[in-house]
């Protein structure tokens, strides 16, 4: 208790030594940064977060602490492929190509299937395996870590009802396998699938995305590649395609530059509010030494709807409270809208360094509005870190939406109220 | 040694005249939960772990529905609800939360996100710290088998597809997405406001004639031991180690605390298993 009087009382005299200081603007956005260009209206549907409540919030962070800078890349690497195949074809018989031994292999019929009736779990036993030498293995011979749906319901798991799993055992090898279920009594339109991991194969398709946040408008560049142990290997073909939150789902053409494939695609995120991620999915095949190699990728990004933006104007003051920024904002509808940001202070040696994370949100309504950030006056008390301050890693979301409208790594320098 | 530090420092400030009422909530994983208390933790874990509180009757089990996205009304929402309930009935001022598995991420949310519910910084405000029994803080390769080849059915809008909310979010590159924009805690983010100490299972471990087997079910560790194929040398039957590891700040990986060294399941670090519920008791 008798620490909190005496930061009060240190952060109070501080405040009545320093003016207030008001009208300061956003800095210029940088390479990097997020900045919506213009505001959309968002189309009618159900608020994520539709609290009138304005909250405030803030806390230190580690003076040590080191916050990276930036919208991070995504990238995806896969060694895995499945196949969508018909009980016909699974009767039938159908080629999986592996690269490494001991694939791990799940087969289970599709759920929610249009073009007829679901089939029956595969019993492994009757499962027939023949190796690239026509070498067959049947009766649960040529597996290991034999499960049905029991066993991996027991670990939690929710594999879809009917999952049937193993392991190839080494003696099947690798290559150009075969796999059947010649006694499947199941309607022969009933959809399947089946799951190839391969843990031990070095051969990856990776899917990259120069960062992991858009805005509504902008072009999603995707690059393609495929490995083994790190030495690029020529895609065959390939194909992609990117879905939205809600299943909207678009083709996205390759085009082979410098042995890379590549797509773009421009982003429509006119969507009412889902949750979730759009993904990107992409098929590629080729070979790696003598061996066919398939895999599919999936990487995940956010695209947010500009519903609202911030237009650069800020009010710097400080008092008896604390330090606090009123940023202004304008927004294509109403909504609960946050800013969030760090407070960088210097340290005895000049260098700037994390003070402080602080959050606002606040309904706003059509319009211009504004949020603010306030820090604490015991929290800057408590902190070595003195002025000018900084304000970096500015945000402003959409709550509503769950939105990153704007990212801006360096928003405030030279703060010295 | 930070966390010990923090201990000392919370041991002295108790010693003043200004005494913290201390209390414990339990925080449930993955799924819809009506009596998490015998069908996800057991009694006789939670009744374990309680008795190193002042109060032994301070103790809170979550029931929330965790199949969930974990910023929806029934995630966080009602895991806010009766936090904030159990802090403001029972006048807890020193809260310690124990989380498992997904229920790190879905608390996580609520340090991360303070502003989306006005009950967001009471909670906070009170925490003491997060005790994160294996949280999937990175995702898991699982989520990703589940949901393989699932696009055919989700393209047409989501409607068919096998995974709940809870299990699509923990897709490995879905929880690189929300960590990198919407949770704090990971590698080059901001810290949380408060400490999040990690609890990492290593290695599952199913002999017949081994009685450690046994603990927490023989069966369910099976599974676990199964779904290890799918998953790093490192791993709790569901979770790498470094998913575990991935946000917050490691308190210990089980074998170098354990009684006998034993590894934790991702079913055994919800269990009085080896001496968990001591280390757990121990720190309250």
């Amino acid at each position: 208790m008798r620490t909190s009087t005496f930061a009060a009382s240190l952060a109070l005299t501080t405040a009545l030594a320093l003016p207030a200081v008001s009208g300061a603007q956003l800095l210029a956005s940088r390479s990097g940064d997020l900045v919506p260009s213009r505001l959309v209206a968002p189309p009618a549907g159900p608020s994520l977060n539709d609290s009138r409540d304005a909250v405030s919030f803030a806390w230190p962070l580690p003076a040590g602490q080191s916050i990276a800078g930036g919208i991070p890349a995504v990238s995806a690497a896969s060694r895995e492929y499945w196949l969508r195949l018909s009980a016909e074809e699974l009767v039938r018989g159908v080629a999986l190509p592996t690269t490494a031994a001991r694939a791990l292999v799940r087969i289970h019929p599709a759920a929610g299937a249009r073009q007829g009736a679901s089939g029956p779990a595969v019993d492994p036993a009757t499962v027939v395996l023949t190796d690239r030498t026509g070498r067959s293995f049947g009766s649960g011979q040529g597996m290991e870590l034999l499960v049905g749906e029991a066993e991996l319901a027991q670990a939690g798991v929710p594999f879809p009802a009917g999952t049937t799993a193993f392991r190839l055992s080494a003696e099947v090898g690798s290559g150009l396998l075969r796999l059947a279920v010649p006694d499947l009594a199941a309607d022969p339109a009933a959809p399947y699938l089946v799951h190839v991991f391969e843990p031990e194969s070095s051969v990856e398709l990776t899917v990259s995305l120069p960062r992991g946040l858009y805005l509504h408008g902008e072009s999603l560049g995707l690059e393609l590649t495929a490995s083994a142990a790190g030495k690029a290997l020529p895609l065959a073909s390939a194909t992609a395609f990117v879905t939205s939150p809600s299943g909207r789902a678009w083709s996205l053409p390759l085009s082979t530059s410098q042995g890379r494939m590549r797509g773009v695609l421009r982003l429509d995120a006119r969507e009412p509010a889902q949750g979730g991620l759009w993904e990107v999915h992409v098929v590629g095949d080729g070979t790696a030494g003598e061996a066919k190699f398939l895999r599919n990728a999936r990487a995940a990004f956010a695209v947010a709807l500009p519903s609202a933006r911030l237009t650069g104007g800020v009010k710097v003051a400080r008092d008896a409270a604390g330090l606090s920024l009123r940023l202004d904002v304008e927004t294509a509808a109403a909504g609960r809208f946050e800013v969030r940001g760090v407070l960088y202070g210097r340290d005895a040696r000049g260098e700037a360094r994390p003070l402080a994370q602080a959050h606002a949100a606040a309904w706003l309504d059509k319009g211009p509005g504004s949020l603010t950030l306030v820090v604490p006056a015991e929290l800057l008390a408590g902190s070595a870190l003195t002025a000018p301050f900084e304000l970096r890693h500015l945000e402003l979301i959409d709550q509503g939406r769950m939105g990153v409208l704007h990212r801006q790594d360096l928003a405030l320098s030279a703060l010295t109220p | 040694m930070q966390r010990w530090i923090l201990s000392l420092a919370l041991a002295l400030l108790a010693a003043g005249p200004a005494l913290a009422t201390t209390g414990v909530a339990f925080v449930h994983g993955t799924g819809q939960q009506t009596d998490a208390l015998n069908n996800y933790w057991t009694a006789e874990f939670v009744s374990s772990v309680r008795q190193g509180l002042p109060d032994t009757s301070k103790y809170v089990v979550i029931n929330c529905d965790f199949s969930q996205y974990m910023w929806t009304s029934g995630a966080a929402g009602c895991l806010a609800g009766q936090l904030h309930n159990f802090i403001t009935t029972k006048g807890i001022t020193d809260l310690v939360v124990i989380t498992h598995s997904n229920g790190g991420n879905v608390m996580r949310w609520i340090m991360s996100n303070p502003t989306w519910d006005s009950r967001y910084p009471t909670i906070i405000s009170r925490i003491r710290w997060v005790n994160a029994l294996a949280p999937s803080s990175l995702g898991t390769p699982l989520a990703d088998a589940v949901t393989s080849g699932t696009i055919f059915e989700q393209a047409v809008g989501w409607l068919l597809g096998y995974a709940s909310d809870a299990v699509k979010m923990q897709q490995t590159s879905w929880m690189a997405s929300y960590n990198a924009s919407w949770l704090y805690g990971t590698a080059g983010r901001p810290a949380l406001p408060k400490g999040f100490w990690d609890v990492v299972g290593s290695d599952v471990e199913t002999a017949i004639w081994d009685p450690d087997s046994y603990c927490g079910g023989y069966d369910l560790n099976l599974g676990l031991e199964v779904t290890q194929a799918w998953l790093a040398s490192c791993s709790d039957g569901f979770l790498n180690c470094t998913s575990q590891a991935g946000a917050g700040t490691v308190w210990f990986y089980d074998t170098s605390v354990t009684a006998g060294g034993e590894p934790l399941s991702h079913n055994q670090s919800r269990r009085k298993c080896f001496g968990l519920d001591v280390i757990l008791r121990n720190d309250l």
